[in-house]
C-alpha cells in the first residue's frame, strides 16, 4: 500500500475516527486513566501494546483460517478469544521478564483485558478489507490516538481542575460534558482525506 | 552591548521632583546623631569611647575586632552622650550611640592622610577600606573588606551598579553627576584591591547626564573605566539582574555573583572607597533621597549618618499632608517606617512618604484570568500563576517543582496582575510551606 | 543584623491601573471598526445579530449566576466578548435562533460550568460557533457583498461563494488582493475586512493587551505551510488569498489570543501558534469543511496545559540544555530499572510426604480445571454459533442476494444477474459485468470517493456505450437530511443517459442539491471514474489475471 492511503489511514484512526472520541470504543478502562497523569500514560500505552499485538494476529487469523473455511460468522468469537489472550500473554510475558514494568503496567493491563479498542480495531480491519500494512499502521494510530486523548484529559483534569461547578454536575457529568467538548473539537476532522 | 534581562517592567519612575536637585547639606544641622553600632552584616563592633568623651569627625567609635564586622564612626564633633537601645530604622531597638552636636564640624584628632592613587599598594588600601568602616550601600550592607577578601582570586569583573531603577530614587543619580572623579578613583582602587583590570560602572539610560559627565572626567583625567548603559527596567539594580545584564551570565539558583566570577560593589560605596583613599575621610555621611506626595518639598541630601529621619523631614519642608506610608527604599520593595526617630544608616538611600492618591486604591483580588503576564514580567524566570494555583490546592510536589525560593521579591508580578492578585505574598507563602516541609 | 529587613517589607505600592474590565473593553474597541465595515458590507442586521447575542450572553451569565448563588460578573465585560466574536463568526443570514443557542451554549456549558472567566479551557466564542457549525446549511450561505439583506422577514439571499469556498476547491478566487483586505466579498460578518481586523490588531498591540507571539507564529506557519503546497497560481498569491480569507485572522487575533485557553508561557504560546497554523492547513487542504480555523484552535485548546508544561522558562541560573539533560537523565534512569529479567525455571523438589513434582501436579490440576470450564463454555458458545449460522444461513444468503438485486436493480435495471470479472483497475474496488439471459449488457463498477463524513461508496452500471444506466449507494456516513439529500433515488436518477465527463457546471453538466454540495460533488466524481474506468477497460488482450482471486 504506498504511503498517501498509509497517511490517510493514519490520520483517520488519530483524529478523524479517534477511538476514545469519535468512535467512543476504549472508554471502558478504570477510573484512575482519567484522573491522573501518570495513570493516563500507562493506560495508553498499555492499550497501545495491546492494539499492536492484537490486530496482526486477528489480522492473520481472519486471512489465513476465516476466510479460507468460510467460518466468518465465528470472526467476533475469535477476536474476542485473541484479544483477551493476547493481553494476557502480554501480562506474563512482563511479569516473567520484565518485572518493573510489568509493576507499572499490569494494573492497567488488567483492566484492559476487555476493553473495546483492541477489539474494535481487530474488527475494523477486517470488516474493511485491510491488509496488513494498512492494519498495523490503523492500530498503532489509533493507539497513539487513545494515548492523546487520554493524556490530554487527565491533565485537563489535574491541572485546571473541574471543581467549581454545581454539586449536581461535580464528578463524572462535569468529566463527561469535557470529553463532549473534546469530542466536539474533532468534529471538524471528519471525512479528512489525504489523496 | 548590554545583555537582555528578561522579564522586568517599566513603572512611571516619579523621579522628576529630585532629579535636578543637587545634593545639599541639612538647613539645620542635628542636635543630636544615633548611630547604630550594628549596621553591617557580620559581627557587631565594640565600642571605643565611653560616655562624656568628646569626638570628631570621622573618629572611630566603634571597632570590629575580625575582619567580618564595620567598624562605625562619629559623623559630627561633639559629645558622646548615652550608649543605648534607640529605635533602629528596620524596626526594633538597637544599641546606639547617641552624641550631643557641638556645631564645631572639628575634625578628629588623628585623621588619616591621602593615598596617592599611583603608588599605593594592595595591602594599603584593603587597611584603609578596613579602617574607614565601608560597607556595600545597596541593599545588603556586607563589609566592603569581607567582600574583597572573599572575591579575591575568584572574579574578573568589578561592576559598579548605578543603576537605580526604583522609581522616585535618585540618590545615586546626583552622587554620579557632581562626584564622578570620587566614584572614579574608588573603583579604580577597588578593582586594583581586587587584581583584576575589568571594571565596569553600570548606568540606566535615564541617567544620560551622569553617564556623559562620567565619560568627560575620564577623557580629562586619563582614567579609563567601562562604562555601560542599560535600558532601563525596573528590576535593573537587584544583583542577578545587574550581573545578567552586563555580563551575561546568570547567577545560579542559591548561588551569589562570586559564582559567575563578578563582584557588585554599589556606586555609594565606590565612592566611599575613593574619599578614604582620595581624602582620608571615614564613611560618615551619605546622600538620601526625600520624597513622596506628602512632604512639601522632595529633594536629595547629604547627611551624615545617625541624623534621625525626622530631621530629613524637616530639611525637605515637612509634612504637606499626612502620609499614609512611610518607606525606606524604593515603593516596590521598601521597608516600612515605623518611627521617624530611627537615624538614617549606612544604607539608607531614601525615604518616602507616600500619600494616599499615590498608592494604589486597594483593590480587592479577582479571579486570575490566566492572561501569562506574570511570567512574562518574572526576572528571575518563575510562574507566578502556578504557584498561586499550586497552594490554592496545597499541591506540594508541583511548588516543589516551580522551585519559589528563586523569588527576589521585586514585585513586577504584582505589579503587572490585573486581576490585583498579591502575588508577592503568594511567593511568600508558597517558600513559608516549602521550608515547613522540609523541615517536617 | 539587628532585625531582618523582610519583616518590614511592604507589597509594592505601584501597580499599573490596568484591570481585566479594561482589557475586555480595548477588546471590543479593536473589534469596532470590523463590525463598522461588515454594517456597510452587510446592511443594519449586522447590529441586530450582534446585539441579539451580545444580550443572550449578558442574560444566560446573569441568570446562571444568579442561580448558583454566586456573584454577578457582568461587570468584567468578559460576556459581551464572547457575545461580540459570537456574532462576528456567524453569516449575516443566519436566524435569530442562531446566537442564542451559540450564545447560551458559549457561557453556561463552556465557560460557567467550569467556574465562570479563568476556569474554562476551551475558548466559549468558538466552541458556540463549532456548535452552531453542526448546522451547515445555516452556516454556510452567504449573501453577496454590498448586497443589504432585511433585518426581519423572509430572506432570499442570493448564495455566493466565498473565496474560502473557491480555495477549498483548489482554485484562487478572483479577487483583487484590495477587495480581498477590505472584505469585499461573501463571508461572516467579522472575518471579510482583514484590514479592519488588522487595524484592531495593532490597536490591541499597542495597548499591550496580546503580544505578538500567538498572532505572528499562527499566521507565519500558516503563511509558511501554503506558500510551500500551491494548488493554483503562484505560490505568492496562493498564501495571500489564504491569509486573507476565511476566519483566519479573526482567529490569530482575537480567537486565539483568549488569555484563559491560550498557554501561559512565552514558548507555549509559540508552540500553540504553531499547532494552530499547521492544523488549519491541515483542515484546509484536505478536511471536509471550508475553514479549518475554528476546529484547529479548539483541538488546540485541548492540549494547552501539555503546551505550558513543555514551555515552562528555564530556571534562573541553570545552562539552557542542563534542565532537558535532567530530564532525560532522569527518564533514562527510571526506564533503565525495567531490566530483562531471565527467570528462574523451578525443577520439581523432593518434599517430605510427596512424591517429587505433585505440588506442580496439583497446580496442573487446577490449571486442567480453569482449561476445561473455559474450554467446555467456548466450545459451548462454538456450538451455539454454528448451529445458528447453519440454520439462518440460508435467510442469510437469501437476504444477500435480495440486497444484491436491489442494487442490480438500480444500477443496471435492464440486467437479471452480475458476475464478477478479472478486470481490475486502481480507480474501482471492484468490476462486475451485468448479464441480461446470457447477453453482457455492461459492466457496474463499484467506486469509492471521499464524502463530507467519510467515504461513499457506490455502484455505477455503465452500458457497452458508455452511458450510465444507474447509480446504487451501498455505503455511505453522510449526515441525515442533509448530505443524505443528494444520496436519494431522485438525484441519483439524474445521472441515467449521462455519458461522457460530468462537470458541475456549463455543457454536460448536473446540478448539485444546495444544502449538499460536497455530498453531490463526491457522487459526481465517482460517476465520471466509473465513466472512465469503462471507456479504459481492457476487454480484449490481456486481462489481468491475480492468482486465486478469480
Amino acid at each position: 500500500m504506498d504511503s498517501v492511503h498509509l497517511t490517510g489511514v493514519a490520520l483517520a484512526a488519530l483524529l478523524s475516527e479517534n477511538f476514545l472520541l469519535v468512535s467512543c470504543l476504549g472508554i471502558g478502562t478504570r477510573v484512575e486513566a482519567f484522573r491522573s497523569y501518570t495513570e493516563a500514560k500507562r493506560t495508553g500505552l498499555s492499550l497501545l501494546l495491546a492494539m499492536l499485538c492484537t490486530v496482526p494476529a486477528s489480522w492473520a487469523a481472519d486471512m489465513l483460517l476465516l476466510r479460507q473455511f468460510g467460518l466468518e460468522h465465528l470472526r467476533l468469537m475469535v477476536f474476542t478469544l485473541i484479544a483477551l489472550g493476547t493481553v494476557a500473554l502480554l501480562r506474563v510475558f512482563f511479569k516473567t521478564f520484565l518485572p518493573e514494568l510489568s509493576a507499572r503496567l499490569d494494573a492497567s493491563l488488567a483492566a484492559l483485558s476487555t476493553n473495546c479498542a483492541a477489539l474494535g480495531a481487530a474488527l475494523l480491519s477486517s470488516l474493511r478489507g485491510y491488509e496488513l500494512s494498512q492494519a498495523v499502521t490503523f492500530a498503532l494510530c489509533g493507539g497513539l490516538g487513545v494515548l492523546v486523548v487520554l493524556i490530554s484529559f487527565a491533565g485537563l483534569r489535574q491541572d485546571v481542575g473541574f471543581d467549581d461547578c454545581p454539586r449536581a454536575f461535580q464528578g463524572a457529568p462535569i468529566e463527561l460534558i469535557t470529553a463532549g467538548l473534546m469530542a466536539l473539537a474533532l468534529v471538524g476532522f471528519y471525512g479528512l482525506h489525504i489523496g | 552591548m548590554p545583555h537582555r534581562i528578561f522579564g522586568g517592567i517599566h513603572p512611571a519612575a516619579r523621579k522628576e521632583n529630585t532629579r535636578r536637585k543637587p545634593l545639599m547639606l541639612l538647613d539645620a544641622a542635628p542636635l543630636r546623631v544615633f548611630i547604630p553600632l550594628d549596621m553591617s552584616s557580620g559581627s557587631v563592633p565594640v565600642p571605643v569611647v565611653r560616655v562624656g568623651d568628646h569626638v570628631g569627625i570621622g573618629q572611630m567609635i566603634a571597632q570590629a575586632d575580625d575582619e567580618e564586622g564595620t567598624s562605625v564612626h562619629a559623623s559630627v564633633s561633639g559629645v558622646v552622650e548615652v550608649i543605648q537601645p534607640h529605635p533602629f530604622p528596620w524596626g526594633g531597638m538597637a544599641s546606639t550611640v547617641v552624641i550631643a552636636n557641638d556645631q564645631r564640624s572639628s575634625l578628629c584628632p588623628n585623621p588619616l592622610p591621602p593615598l596617592p592613587p599611583e603608588t599605593v599598594s594592595q595591602e594599603e588600601i584593603m587597611a584603609r577600606i578596613q579602617a574607614a568602616g565601608i560597607t556595600d550601600m545597596g541593599r545588603d550592607a556586607s563589609p566592603a573588606q569581607w567582600k574583597i577578601s572573599r572575591a579575591r582570586g575568584r572574579v574578573d569583573t568589578l561592576i559598579v551598579n548605578a543603576a537605580e531603577s526604583d522609581p522616585y530614587v535618585t540618590a545615586d543619580h546626583r552622587l554620579l553627576l557632581e562626584r564622578g572623579q570620587m566614584i572614579l578613583l574608588g573603583t579604580r582602587a577597588l578593582a586594583q584591591v581586587l587584581g583584576i583590570n575589568r571594571m565596569i560602572i553600570a548606568v540606566e539610560g535615564d541617567k544620560l547626564n551622569a553617564a556623559e559627565s562620567l565619560e568627560r572626567r575620564m577623557l580629562r583625567r586619563g582614567l579609563r573605566v567601562e562604562l555601560r548603559i542599560l535600558p532601563s527596567r525596573y528590576p535593573l539594580g537587584g544583583e542577578k539582574q545587574i550581573v545578567q545584564a552586563v555580563t551575561g551570565r546568570e547567577v545560579p539558583p542559591g548561588g551569589t555573583a562570586l559564582d559567575v566570577r563578578c563582584v557588585v560593589f554599589n556606586v555609594a560605596a565606590a565612592f566611599a572607597v575613593g574619599e578614604a583613599i582620595g581624602k582620608g575621610r571615614a564613611l560618615t555621611h551619605r546622600a538620601v533621597t526625600v520624597s513622596g506626595g506628602a512632604v512639601a518639598r522632595p529633594r536629595n541630601l547629604w547627611v551624615p549618618i545617625g541624623t534621625p529621619l525626622k530631621d530629613l523631614v524637616e530639611a525637605a519642608g515637612g509634612f504637606r499632608e499626612k502620609p499614609e506610608l512611610l518607606l525606606l527604599g524604593g515603593p516596590m520593595s521598601g521597608i516600612a517606617l515605623r518611627d521617624l526617630n530611627a537615624p538614617v544608616i549606612k544604607n539608607t538611600n531614601s525615604l518616602l512618604c507616600l500619600a494616599a492618591w499615590e498608592r494604589p486604591a486597594q483593590k480587592k483580588a479577582a479571579t486570575c484570568i490566566r492572561c501569562g503576564q506574570c511570567v512574562s514580567a518574572c526576572p528571575m524566570h518563575l510562574a507566578p500563576i502556578f504557584v498561586h494555583r499550586a497552594l490554592r490546592i496545597q499541591d506540594q510536589k508541583q511548588l516543589r517543582r516551580l522551585h519559589p525560593q528563586d523569588c527576589m521579591e521585586c514585585g513586577c508580578c504584582s505589579y503587572i496582575c490585573p486581576s490585583h492578585i498579591p502575588l508577592v505574598e503568594t511567593m511568600r507563602a508558597a517558600r513559608t510551606a516549602l521550608s515547613e516541609e522540609a523541615v517536617l | 543584623m539587628n532585625s531582618h529587613p523582610s519583616a518590614g517589607r511592604v507589597p509594592p505600592q505601584l501597580a499599573r491601573t490596568y484591570t481585566t474590565r479594561a482589557i475586555m473593553r480595548d477588546v471590543l474597541v479593536a473589534l469596532i471598526p470590523s463590525l463598522g465595515m461588515s454594517v456597510f458590507l452587510f446592511g443594519p442586521r449586522v447590529l441586530s445579530l450582534t446585539a441579539v447575542s451580545v444580550v443572550t450572553c449578558l442574560l444566560s451569565e446573569y441568570l446562571y449566576r444568579r442561580f448558583t448563588g454566586k456573584n454577578n460578573t457582568l461587570g468584567d465585560l468578559s460576556a459581551c466578548v464572547t457575545g461580540l466574536l459570537l456574532a462576528m463568526c456567524l453569516p449575516v443570514t443566519a436566524s435569530y435562533w442562531a446566537p442564542v443557542l451559540g450564545g447560551v451554549f458559549a457561557i453556561v456549558v463552556v465557560k460557567q460550568l467550569y467556574g465562570g472567566l479563568g476556569g474554562n479551557f476551551m475558548n466559549p466564542a468558538l466552541a458556540g460557533r463549532m456548535l452552531l457549525c453542526t448546522f451547515p446549511h445555516m452556516m454556510t450561505t452567504w449573501s453577496r457583498a454590498l448586497d443589504w439583506v432585511p433585518v426581519t422577514g423572509e430572506l432570499d439571499a442570493v448564495s455566493s461563494a466565498t473565496p474560502m469556498s473557491y480555495l477549498h476547491n483548489g482554485v484562487l478566487p478572483p479577487l483583487e488582493p484590495a477587495q480581498m483586505l477590505l472584505g469585499q466579498h461573501g463571508g461572516s460578518i467579522g472575518e471579510v475586512s482583514v484590514f479592519m481586523l488588522l487595524l484592531g490588531g495593532i490597536y490591541l498591540l499597542l495597548r499591550g493587551v496580546i503580544t505578538l507571539r500567538i498572532p505572528l507564529s499562527f499566521l507565519g506557519t500558516v503563511a509558511v505551510l501554503t506558500f510551500l503546497t500551491p494548488r493554483d497560481g503562484t505560490a505568492l498569491a496562493w498564501m495571500t488569498a489564504q491569509l486573507c480569507s476565511g476566519g483566519l485572522v479573526l482567529g490569530a487575533i482575537f480567537m486565539a489570543t483568549d488569555y484563559t485557553t491560550s498557554p501561559v508561557t512565552p514558548r507555549g504560546q509559540v508552540l500553540y501558534g504553531v499547532g494552530c497554523g499547521a492544523l488549519t492547513v491541515l483542515l484546509r487542504s484536505y478536511g471536509s469543511y471550508p475553514d479549518g480555523v475554528g476546529w484547529a484552535i479548539l483541538t488546540m485548546n485541548c492540549v494547552v496545559w501539555l503546551l505550558d508544561r513543555a514551555g515552562m522558562p528555564r530556571r534562573f541560573g541553570v545552562r539552557p540544555l542542563a534542565f532537558t539533560r535532567r530530564q532525560l537523565l532522569r527518564a533514562g534512569e527510571n526506564l533503565s530499572s525495567i531490566k530483562f529479567v531471565v527467570p528462574k525455571w523451578r525443577l520439581p523438589a523432593w518434599t517430605k510426604g510427596k512424591m517429587p513434582g505433585e505440588e506442580h501436579l496439583d497446580e496442573i490440576r487446577r490449571f486442567g480445571q480453569c482449561a476445561a470450564c473455559l474450554g467446555g463454555s467456548m466450545a459451548a458458545m462454538v456450538l451455539l454459533v454454528s448451529l445458528t449460522h447453519t440454520v439462518t444461513d440460508l435467510d442469510i444468503a437469501r437476504r444477500g442476494n435480495q440486497a444484491e438485486q436491489a442494487i442490480l436493480a438500480q444500477a443496471m435495471p435492464a440486467a437479471e444477474i452480475r458476475t464478477e470479472t478479472p478486470y481490475r483497475s486502481p480507480d474501482a474496488v471492484s468490476i462486475s459485468a451485468g448479464y441480461a439471459g446470457s447477453e453482457l449488457l455492461g459492466y457496474c463498477i463499484e467506486v469509492q470517493t471521499p464524502g463530507f463524513g467519510g467515504v461513499i461508496t457506490m455502484v455505477v452500471g455503465v452500458d457497452l456505450n458508455g452511458t450510465v444506466t444507474g447509480v446504487a449507494v451501498t455505503g455511505h456516513k453522510e449526515t441525515l437530511d442533509m448530505g443524505t439529500q443528494a444520496l436519494d433515488k431522485r438525484y441519483l436518477d439524474r445521472f441515467i443517459g449521462r455519458s461522457g465527463t460530468l462537470h458541475l457546471s456549463g455543457p454536460n453538466s448536473v446540478d448539485i442539491v444546495s444544502g449538499a454540495t460536497v455530498t453531490s460533488k463526491a457522487v459526481i466524481t465517482a460517476v465520471n471514474r466509473a465513466l472512465s474506468v469503462a471507456a479504459n477497460l481492457d476487454t480484449g488482450g490481456d486481462i489481468d489475471y491475480t492468482d486465486g482471486d478469480v
